[in-house]
């Protein structure tokens, strides 16, 4: 199952995203899944210290490694492209 | 001779609880994100010192802590060699020296000297001779001083790297002080001897002065060198050590004990390798 239709995928990521930015004062189900992460529209006030503690997420939690901030950029956009990425299939 | 306008506290000893974040939280729930406990414990008791009062933005920062924040930098080592990950960016930024000095500046919006010493052995006592010192020569009006240690566990190896016997009680604290040139609604002087004494040198130095002052002892004190110390004088003991467990900026907890308990003038004595050092606090009539 491609990553942005597996709600239980789309929940570790959210966790993970509020977990490693201390974003504490919101819930993962206030989190949309097609909102971009770093703008003002998703509420959680990211900035690029939080880039950081994502990509350390992702890479211990995912075991994902994205190799620049590119990439990142890339990938980082919202919960259902990074799920997608996470598992393509 | 310094004078201390405002002290404040924050402690706690092996056995007791100390929800230091929910105590954070409920003073400031926006700086919060990105601190770790020790940072939460350098606000915490510098915000008992200052409160909401508005401080001088050149006000100096000297900040003392015998161990540093050792929480962050077991993590950082657990991520590096137990885990086998790079550490983490707010872990790494929280590991320097002085992450919590610029959080305290911050918080109080200081822009003066922020100064962190860290040290096993008079810690305190070498940051307050430092603040006695530029405040002496003019070169500071006013500094804002304090001493954070967080307690370690397990307890049993914590005691045996600090030099402390496994009977003492650990603690932890952040305790915290206002130190100004000015006399005017100071609280207490503080006189900190400039050099390390003997023992004959400390029972000396104790028996020049008046009979009425106080003593109190640092936790690394035995009960043996007391005895030798005081020499059979009927000398009134200043016994702070009930409260708190033992950390090495456990000084100025004793100091503050004193500046807000006690009363009339205290000598506090500690010893480390051998040497001593000493401290008087006179208190100034409260109006």
């Amino acid at each position: 199952m491609i990553g942005s239709q597996d709600d239980a995928l789309k929940l570790r990521l959210k966790t993970m995203i509020i977990e490693e930015c201390e974003k504490e004062d919101i819930t993962p189900e206030e989190l949309a899944d097609d909102i971009e992460l770093f703008s003002d529209k998703s509420g959680l006030e990211l900035d690029s210290l939080d880039a950081l503690q994502i990509s350390m997420g992702l890479q211990t939690q995912f075991k994902i490694r994205l190799g620049d901030s590119k990439d990142f950029r890339r990938v980082v956009t919202t919960i259902n492209n990074l799920a997608d990425f996470v598992q393509p299939e | 001779m310094i004078y201390v306008h405002n002290t404040g506290s924050v402690t706690r000893k092996e056995g007791e609880e100390l929800d230091v974040k929910a105590q954070w939280k409920t003073i400031s729930p926006t700086m919060i994100r990105r601190t770790d406990r020790f940072i939460q414990l350098a606000l915490l008791g510098a915000y008992q010192a200052i409160g909401e009062t508005a401080l001088d933005k050149d006000t100096a920062l000297f900040m003392a802590s015998g161990q540093g924040n050792l929480a962050v930098f077991k993590r950082l080592r657990d991520q590096r060699y137990i885990h086998k990950q790079p550490p983490k960016p707010v872990d790494f930024i929280n590991s320097l020296s002085n992450t919590s000095g610029f959080y305290v500046a911050q918080y109080f919006d200081l822009h003066g000297k922020n100064l962190n010493v860290s040290r096993l052995g008079f810690v305190a006592e070498i940051t307050l001779l430092l603040a006695q010192n530029d405040l002496e020569l003019g070169k500071e009006d006013q500094v804002l001083l304090g001493g954070v240690d967080e307690l370690q566990e397990p307890a049993t190896f914590t005691k045996r790297t600090l030099g402390i016997s496994d009977e003492s009680l650990l603690g932890e604290g952040s305790n915290w002080m206002l130190l100004s040139r000015e006399h005017e609604g100071a609280l207490a002087t503080i006189d900190v001897a400039k050099k390390k004494m003997d023992l004959s040198e400390v029972k000396a130095y104790l028996q020049s002065i008046d009979p009425a002052c106080k003593v109190a002892f640092g936790f690394r004190c035995t009960e043996p060198m007391i005895r030798e110390i005081i020499d059979g004088e009927e000398r009134e003991r200043f016994l702070y050590n009930e409260a708190c467990g033992f950390y090495e900026t456990e000084t100025l907890y004793a100091l503050n004990s004193f500046i807000k308990e006690g009363e009339g003038e205290l000598l506090f004595i500690n010893v480390y390798e051998e040497n001593f050092r000493v401290i008087k606090v006179s208190l100034l009539p409260r109006f």
